[in-house]
């Protein structure tokens, strides 16, 4: 899924903002496969992204999965942190993190995000395959795949 | 907000039973209340649904005995 590769960014206000990072969301490669046989535009947004280590799957908000066209390709019983749970809708879609990470395959679960600004929580499916460095004095965080 | 393939995962739910012996670990592509096959991976079982169906909505998940659990402790609003 992976090559190996690092990405850092720098955040003056990382400890206000946490972990955030503009991503590039398209639909999964397969889609993307399906999209340009059938001759049609392939969507795709950049969107800023908060890193969420209690988020245990990569969740995009509402207005991505209108602006890419996804359809769902399954549902997901989620919890959140008032202990409630409910189904959302699962997507396929892809992430490209700088220049050099590339998830061809991801799937990502619909949200109703709090902040406005962000429109994707990369959760742990993601960060089980890298390792987190947040370097809270310098402003920096680094994942590396 | 709504679950759009909530049929479909209700029959998930309701034929796990009948899975499980056999595809354990696999992955279920279920289209319109109908059982379409089992696949090895995500990958695969997306690749079918795309190349039979095109780019619609339809259902994928990996048999398990326990349902994945997905939890959010912030940054969802209720």
């Amino acid at each position: 899924m992976l090559s190996r590769s690092t990405f850092t960014f720098k955040l003056p206000y990382l400890r206000e903002k946490g972990p955030i990072c503009q991503v590039v969301l398209k639909p999964s490669e397969p889609t993307i496969a399906k999209l340009k046989l059938e001759k049609q535009k392939v969507p795709s947004v950049k969107v800023w992204a908060l890193i969420d280590s209690g988020a245990s799957t990569t969740a995009i908000s509402q207005k991505v999965v209108r602006d890419l066209k996804l359809v769902p390709r399954g549902t997901a019983k989620v919890y959140t942190s008032n202990r409630h749970s409910e189904m959302r809708n699962e997507y396929d879609i892809s992430l490209e993190f700088g220049k050099d990470i590339y998830l061809q395959i991801l799937r990502s679960l619909e949200a109703n995000l709090k902040d406005q600004t962000i429109h994707c929580l990369i959760g742990r499916d993601i960060l089980q395959h890298g390792k987190l460095i947040y370097d809270g004095p310098k402003n920096k965080v680094t994942l590396t795949f | 907000m709504r679950a759009i393939l909530a049929k479909e995962y209700k029959v998930y739910v309701d034929q796990l039973e009948h899975f499980l012996p056999q595809h354990l670990n696999q992955y279920v592509l279920i289209k319109e209340q109908k059982v379409v096959g089992f696949y090895d991976s995500y990958e695969d079982a997306l690749k079918r649904g795309l190349e039979r169906f095109g780019n619609v909505p339809f259902f994928v998940r990996m048999v398990q005995e326990v349902e994945e659990m997905h939890f959010f402790q912030q940054g969802l609003s209720a």
